[in-house]
């Protein structure tokens, strides 16, 4: 029996609740799209491989609300689909070094939490700054406010029964040569942390030796591949550094790049590491492939790392 | 008549180069300009390579004078010739952001300027200006009038605040237009009534498949406002909104009926785009914003949509 279970985080481009006529959508176009409308076959898609949660980002809440109603019937309409539940958003404390920006920040993510909160969510995963480009690097005092806003974005998801994680982008403000500072500014009471091992080995940290070093903040993981490792700095620190100027594919789905998944598989069973871990497809210019390769991954080489006797 | 390429038909990734090798083939199919459908800036567009809103053009070009030059090296010759913009896009940022309902005229108006400084660095035509959000969300985000106080309120404050745009285009040599989507307040016909409120700077844009699911006549109304008719979009659908899905919280996405495919690609749709094409030529247009939003196939669309004109518009 597998200590972990596993969530699915795409953007992805479902705007239709549920797609009625395949004809409607087929003639005179010719193509494949119909398949990829509507959030009936997305949720079958992630269910059907074998994932048993979601994960969102922060601008799918007004859209649930417009498109469904309400969080409840949102919830009712993933578990048709064979999912279990949505484990968590992703958002972001833009603006966070400026203390000005504070209240602004809180009356903004407020609102994640309490939606999360009746999504019945549990782990609210925070990019802390903006990007690197115009903003970065931060000076001592921004550092600290950054983490200030954390720190109270952590007691304000607690008061809620909610976990709130740091997550490192690779382009972020916050970066190599001062995120563990970061980690170390923030309260471990109210601040976990998710490690996602693309950014961080692009940003050029070993995730394995991170993981060790930090495994009790360590509350969650995004786990994607990458080819890319400790890519330099300017080009983490270039405008819009995710969308690559030339079309880099950053990130690839389990087993396709270079990050030690099974080093690091072994250090979660180690360390006791058990719940939601979220699988991520950023990027890839086929869905069903990734998805499918990347549970495949988990089920053939990792599973078998956190089952053994 | 001058052809553009609507950058409304092409769905894709934001990375410059994707956009860039749009703004290549553009150029390549015979496209004279193109339009730009611009939204407010936002974290994600903002640092995205998609020219779809200011801050991504100077944050990944430099300025606007360079993308202007780039569009013109890719022998896209007039460049940018029009952008539009909606208040649909202005509320729904506001949400994300936090902003005051109240402030949405304020909000839109200041889009409108961003916009016009975009055209101005560009040596652009136009900034075209759909007034009115979702009917839906408006009900709900100002729900503390009657139905009536409502519209009345909404079309004063949105025509003040595309009058002011017009004042400030004015400036820099700009015009301004207007268009109406089919889920708005001034959604077909309705839009008489909005221009009745703005000043004669503030010319119509005619957006054939939004007129055509608002089940209005086209070609009346294009000759209503001969001589201020400019920037048609041609475009297409085969779509019956016989649910009334237009005052929705969905109305692109209908939830229900057999009829759910708002859009389509130009040519394969019911709209009398030839039609409308005649009174727009006899009113005094000029240009022809050619789009087939969120195409399937966008290189496909881009191609065929210049065999339609070529074959039914222009023979």
């Amino acid at each position: 029996m597998s200590k972990l279970k596993y969530s699915y985080m795409e953007g992805g481009s479902a705007r239709f609740v549920k797609v009625n006529h395949f004809d409607e959508w087929y003639d005179k176009d010719f193509t494949r799209d119909y398949y990829y409308l509507d959030h009936d076959k997305k949720y079958r898609y992630v269910a059907a491989a074998g994932f048993q949660g979601i994960e969102l980002f922060w601008f799918d809440i007004p859209m649930i609300r417009n498109t469904f109603g309400s969080f409840e019937n949102y919830t009712a309409f993933i578990q048709e689909r064979g999912l279990e539940k949505v484990t968590g958003v992703f958002c972001i404390n833009l603006g966070a070094a400026d203390k000005r920006k504070h209240e602004d920040i809180y009356k903004s993510q407020q609102k994640v939490i309490d939606a999360l909160a009746a999504l019945g969510g549990n782990n609210l995963v925070i990019m802390p700054e903006n990007q690197y480009y115009g903003t970065g690097p931060l000076d001592a005092e921004g550092l600290q406010n950054a983490a200030e806003c954390m720190n109270e974005v952590g007691r304000r998801a607690a008061d809620k029964g909610l976990d709130v994680s740091i997550h490192n982008e690779f382009w972020c403000a916050v970066n190599l040569y001062d995120h563990e500072k970061f980690i170390e500014l923030t309260d471990p009471r109210y601040v976990k942390y998710c490690l996602d091992t693309a950014q961080l080995s692009i940003m050029g940290v070993d995730v394995v030796k991170f993981y060790d070093k930090w495994h009790e903040r360590v509350k969650y993981f995004h786990l994607k591949d990458t080819n890319k490792m400790a890519a330099p700095d300017e080009e983490r620190f270039g405008p819009g550094a995710e969308y690559d100027e030339h079309g880099k594919r950053w990130f690839f789905e389990l087993g396709g790049g270079y990050v030690d998944f099974p080093s690091l598989f072994r250090l979660m069973k180690k360390h006791g590491h058990t719940g939601w871990v979220t699988v991520e497809a950023d990027g890839t210019p086929d869905r069903l492939a990734t998805m499918l390769l990347a549970k495949n991954y988990l089920d053939t080489v990792l599973e078998p790392i956190m089952n053994e006797e | 008549m001058k052809r553009s390429f609507c950058f409304d038909t092409v769905s894709g990734t934001g990375q410059k180069w994707f956009w860039d090798e749009v703004a290549e083939m553009t150029g390549a199919c015979g496209y004279e300009s193109v339009e730009i459908p611009f939204s407010a800036w936002t974290f994600n567009a903002g640092r995205s390579g998609a020219p779809l809103c200011a801050v991504a053009i100077r944050t990944k070009f430099g300025t606007v004078k360079k993308y202007e030059e780039f569009l013109e090296s890719c022998k896209i010759v007039g460049g940018i010739s029009s952008i539009y913009i909606n208040a649909d896009n202005v509320l729904s940022t506001m949400f994300e952001y936090n902003t005051e309902p109240q402030h949405i005229f304020e909000k839109l108006a200041e889009l409108g300027r961003e916009t016009v400084d975009v055209l101005a660095e560009a040596g652009g035509e136009a900034v075209i200006i759909d007034p009115s959000p979702k009917i839906a969300t408006l009900r709900r985000v100002y729900g503390n009038m009657t139905e009536k106080e409502r519209v009345d309120w909404y079309f004063e404050g949105a025509a003040k605040a595309v009058n002011e745009v017009a004042d400030y285009a004015e400036g820099f040599g700009v015009k301004t237009f207007v268009r109406n989507c089919f889920f708005g307040y001034m959604r077909g016909n309705e839009i008489e009534k909005f221009m009745a409120l703005v000043n004669d700077k503030v010319g119509f844009s005619p957006d054939l498949n939004q007129l055509y699911i608002a089940g209005c006549d086209a070609v009346e109304l294009i000759e209503k406002y001969a001589g201020r008719v400019d920037f048609m979009k041609c475009n297409d659908s085969f779509y019956k909104d016989e649910l009334h899905y237009y005052d929705s919280n969905t109305p692109e996405a209908p939830a229900e009926g057999d009829h759910q495919r708002v859009y389509c690609d130009l040519g394969n749709g019911d709209v009398d785009v030839p039609g409308a094409y005649r009174a727009f030529k006899k009113a005094g247009g000029n240009t022809l914003c050619l789009s087939s939003k969120a195409s399937f196939n966008y290189v496909k669309a881009m191609i065929k949509m210049q065999v339609y004109a070529n074959k039914y518009l222009d023979p």
